[in-house]
């Protein structure tokens, strides 16, 4: 069980985050860029000093405030990290990249080569390689030491959509096969969707929410949170708001009874779908967007349903505190 | 590879990328140009109406002399430009011979220097002065209450060298192959094993024994080792320790190639240098002679300083600063030397 | 894991007027530092060079200036590279001071730190006193060089260093240490690795100068005779004519190591 309660100073804001992995499972934290995601991971791995707190892994103490010489070292506190700048030692061949840490061997540093589809590759080096290989590589190299936490600070953010979306999903299996902790740290909620069984959103150092990733995104609990996986719309009416999410939003249908009413100000493409941006009048009124299959007209007034919605007290702090 | 340091004109240079220096040197050095033959008069006068330089090389212990004392009362008298170099005579003449400077006044200490520029540049000098070698001594020393002793007379001369070749005495001196000064020395040991009766072994231990490097600097650095205390004496001419405010031990005229009328003795002594060549003491006379070649013939200015070292000024500054006046008396072929010069001297 | 990017071509006379331009200042400075070499090749034969050193004792110079200057650069490296390291990670507090400290022999012309030297490490000195224990002594020995070289050089090695380990990424380092490297196992095995082509340039250069060394050994090591002290000797003995030659001999002896050094940190380079 990794628990981690604990504070770092950072130039604008402190980093205070609390949180508890079961051995085996898997957290994304998700938050926009400069949240703190990387500081907290970086924390867990023992590359940057707390200010306040502590980190245990199981009985170990990996970090603690209170006594920073008795820190253990990053490298030898069972936590590996993979980042976005995979930092393959250019000096080396992929092999010797892969086979850098201590107690490998070339079968096992083949091994991982093939299953990561490198095996081709071992004697090149790092500077030939494209942004994937040099991912997978990275990867390779961080397998190949035990460890019982592995954090990923978005490693695959620099590559294509499905790229990423592949590699994750080799990450995922593997670390199940082995019942190995995860952190991800991911700006795309549908990343850590797909990779993680609980989800923390991170804003300006803090968590805001810690739930099932569903959950999250179904009940935000503040209007900050409900901007940051993906909530677009914000209608008012009167002391209170509603949260529209794209995804959650629909022309009503025949038979069905809806509470908006809105009218077509854009359409544009959305991938193999539509997005429509549209302005609410009578009594809801803000602006949101839906997805749809179909493509509407502009100015086009249409009757819209929101089922399970958030509601929010207009009044509220967007992050969800009292005035 | 070697440092390359920028000449200072009134420092002690030290170069090592000869040619470069050497280049730079010359251009700076040879501005002094001026197509006008040596003037012929009989007195010290303000030379030919437009201004010449005096370009002076001289001995490194001269410097003070000339730059503080001989330069400026010579400017304010004759209105001509002066500049002066100052470094070991030996390696000045050597730099002469071979073209890297072009001075038009050459004032080294000792005729092994002059020799060196003659027949080429110059066919006659001028002694003026000597400069008799003492042991100067650092004030602070365990040794100095008995060196004060020595020079005061209260204790033999003898002693001097029974001291100085204990050991765990630091004695300083400058390299006899490359120094007047330091052949000096070695030669003054000599004649005072013959004239003051010291014994070979002592000889011999005074100047190190078999291994004398230690003992061994180089111009630049032997007064500052003294004044550090780092030495407990160093050799000296009688003028560079007043100037810098040493105290020092005299030694006798027999011994300190400082007397004119002793010169005979000092030709007398002999050493061997390194190189395998024998060379005989000599006088540790100054001597002062205007250098002119076809290329860089002599300028007015140049005649105008040698007879202003002649002069009563000069010469009454010369023996305050502890130098022995020497009447002056031309050497070489004096016909060669400009009559004002020779109306001036006594031929030997 | 970039691609080398093809040449850009870029357009308009004023762009090449300014490349040709460049590239004639470039040859002017090219010719006139190798202007030197040229002339001192034109006064030198063979010969001469042959004659200079078959003189008794003419080789006994050479060898002193090489081990001296083999013994400093062991002593620069040693001591050095951990300075540099430190200041190029910024390690260390008040990281001006030390980098003022380590300007600031080369900011003194190389005669005036002899002169001081004298009065930091003479043997009447309370360092000259403790080096005596050890049977040193800081005036006119091979030590004396020595140290004399170690103060003339020692400013270029730390610098180079400094900006040779300054080009190691830290992430580098970082990855290292996660994947559980002790701290000098990681510096061994990635720091040192890439920072050697920097590394060799500065020994190069800190080589070029320690042999060269003049300015303070003239004051505190006149004996024994290194090939700097021999040209200047020799000069003011015999002449220029006859102290040519080692200067040769200097050059000759000298330059090896510091093109090495630039060949192989080439190649290195290129292979990263």
């Amino acid at each position: 069980m990794l628990a981690a309660a604990f504070e770092v100073a950072r130039r604008e804001f402190a980093v205070r985050v609390a949180l508890r992995v079961p051995p085996g499972g898997r957290l994304a934290l998700l938050g926009p860029s400069g949240a703190g995601k990387t500081t907290t991971v970086e924390a867990i791995a023992g590359l940057v000093r707390l200010s306040r707190g502590e980190i245990r892994l199981g009985e170990r103490q990996l970090s603690s405030a209170r006594s920073p010489a008795s820190d253990l070292p990053a490298g030898r506190r069972g936590v590996g990290l993979l980042r976005q700048n995979p930092g393959l030692f250019p000096h080396l061949t992929v092999a010797q990249n892969i086979g850098y840490a201590r107690g490998s061997d070339a079968a096992r540093v083949r091994g991982v080569a093939e299953q990561l589809g490198l095996g081709a590759l071992l004697e090149a080096r790092p500077r030939g390689l494209s942004g994937g290989e040099g991912q997978r590589v990275s990867l390779a190299r961080a397998l190949q030491v035990k460890v019982d936490v592995l954090c990923l600070d978005e490693p695959f953010n620099s590559l294509d959509a499905p790229l990423g979306r592949e590699l994750l999903d080799l990450v995922r299996r593997e670390l199940e096969d082995t019942g190995t902790t995860a952190i991800l740290v991911t700006h795309r909620l549908e990343e850590a969707q797909a990779f993680a069984q609980r989800l923390a959103v991170l804003h300006r150092g803090e968590i805001l929410q810690l739930g099932d990733p569903r959950d999250v995104v179904l009940r935000p609990a503040s209007r900050r949170v409900a901007e940051l996986v993906g909530y677009r719309g914000w209608l008012s009416s009167g002391p209170l708001t509603l949260a529209l999410h794209p995804d959650r939003v629909h022309p009503v249908g025949a038979g069905e009874r809806g509470e908006i009413s809105a009218r077509v100000v854009r359409v544009l493409p959305q991938g193999s779908r539509m997005e429509w941006e549209l302005e609410a009048e009578g009594r809801w009124r803000g602006r949101f967007f839906c997805t749809s299959d179909q493509s509407a007209t502009i100015g086009e007034l249409m009757w819209f349903a929101a089922p399970a919605a958030p509601l929010f007290r207009t009044a509220d702090e967007p992050s969800g505190a009292p005035p | 590879m070697a440092t390359m340091e920028v000449r200072l004109v009134h420092v002690y240079r030290s170069r090592c990328a000869v040619v470069v220096t050497a280049l730079v040197a010359s251009i700076a050095v040879g501005c002094g140009e001026s197509s006008t033959t040596v003037s012929s008069s009989p007195t010290v006068s303000p030379s030919a109406t437009t201004p010449s330089l005096a370009n002076v090389a001289s001995a490194g212990s001269l410097q003070l002399l000339m730059d503080k004392y001989m330069g400026p009362p010579f400017i304010a008298q004759t209105g001509d430009e002066y500049q002066n170099q100052s470094a070991g005579s030996l390696g000045l003449a050597q730099e002469v011979k071979a073209g890297e400077i072009t001075p038009n006044v050459f004032i080294p200490i000792g005729s092994a220097a002059m020799a060196v520029v003659e027949p080429t540049f110059t066919t006659w000098a001028v002694q003026f002065a000597s400069s008799p070698l003492v042991v100067a001594y650092y004030p602070q020393g365990p040794n100095a209450p008995e060196l004060k002793k020595i020079s005061e007379g209260k204790l033999p001369i003898t002693d001097l060298f029974t001291l100085m070749a204990t050991p765990g005495f630091k004695l300083g001196r400058t390299d006899p192959a490359t120094d007047p000064q330091g052949q000096g020395f070695v030669e003054m040991v000599g004649l005072a094993q013959r004239y003051l009766g010291i014994s070979a072994t002592t000889a011999s231990a005074v100047l190190g024994g078999t291994d004398d490097s230690s003992q061994i600097f180089s111009e630049t650095a032997l007064e500052p080792t003294l004044q550090a205390g780092e030495l407990d004496a160093a050799s000296a001419y009688l003028p560079q320790a007043v100037q810098l405010g040493l105290p020092y031990v005299t030694l006798p005229n027999d011994i300190n190639f400082g007397d004119p009328s002793d010169a005979s003795i000092y030709e007398g002594a002999a050493m061997t240098l390194s190189t395998g060549t024998v060379v005989h003491g000599s006088l540790l006379d100054l001597e002062a002679s205007v250098l002119s070649t076809t290329a860089n013939p002599a300028t007015p200015a140049a005649t105008a300083f040698v007879e202003f070292l002649l002069s009563p000024a000069a010469r009454s500054i010369l023996k305050k600063e502890g130098y022995t006046l020497v009447p002056p008396t031309l050497l070489g072929t004096a016909s060669a030397a400009p009559q004002s010069i020779r109306d001036l001297t006594s031929t030997s | 894991m970039t691609n080398t990017p093809a040449s850009i071509k870029l357009g308009g006379t004023g762009v090449r007027a300014s490349t040709g331009a460049a590239l004639v200042g470039a040859l002017i400075v090219w010719v006139a530092l190798l202007g030197p070499l040229v002339t001192l090749l034109a006064h030198v034969t063979p010969a001469s060079v042959w004659k200079a050193l078959g003189q008794p004792g003419a080789l006994q110079p050479l060898v002193t200036s090489v081990t001296a200057s083999l013994v400093a650069l062991a002593v620069i490296l040693l001591l050095g590279t951990p300075l540099a390291y430190l200041m190029a990670r910024g390690r260390l507090p008040l990281p001006r001071v030390w980098e003022a400290g380590v300007i600031l022999p080369l900011l003194t012309p190389p005669l005036v730190i002899g002169l001081l030297l004298i009065f930091m490490v003479g043997p009447a000195t309370p360092i000259g006193n403790a080096l005596s224990h050890l049977n040193l002594t800081a005036s006119d020995t091979f030590f004396a060089l020595v140290v004399a070289e170690i103060y003339e050089a020692v400013p270029f090695y730390v610098l180079g260093a400094m900006a040779a380990f300054a080009a190691v990424d830290p992430a580098l380092e970082q990855a290292g240490a996660l994947l559980g490297d002790s701290p000098w196992r990681t510096w061994r095995r990635v720091t040192i690795p890439l920072a050697a082509p920097g590394l060799a340039n500065a020994l190069a250069v800190t080589w070029a100068r320690a042999m060269g060394a003049f300015g303070a050994v003239l004051i505190i090591a006149y004996h024994p005779f290194g090939l700097p002290m021999q040209i200047w000797v020799t000069l003011q003995e015999s002449g220029l004519a006859s102290a040519l030659p080692f200067a040769l001999v200097l050059l000759v002896v000298a330059l090896p190591v510091p093109i090495a050094a630039y060949i192989w940190s080439a190649r290195a380079r290129r292979r990263i």
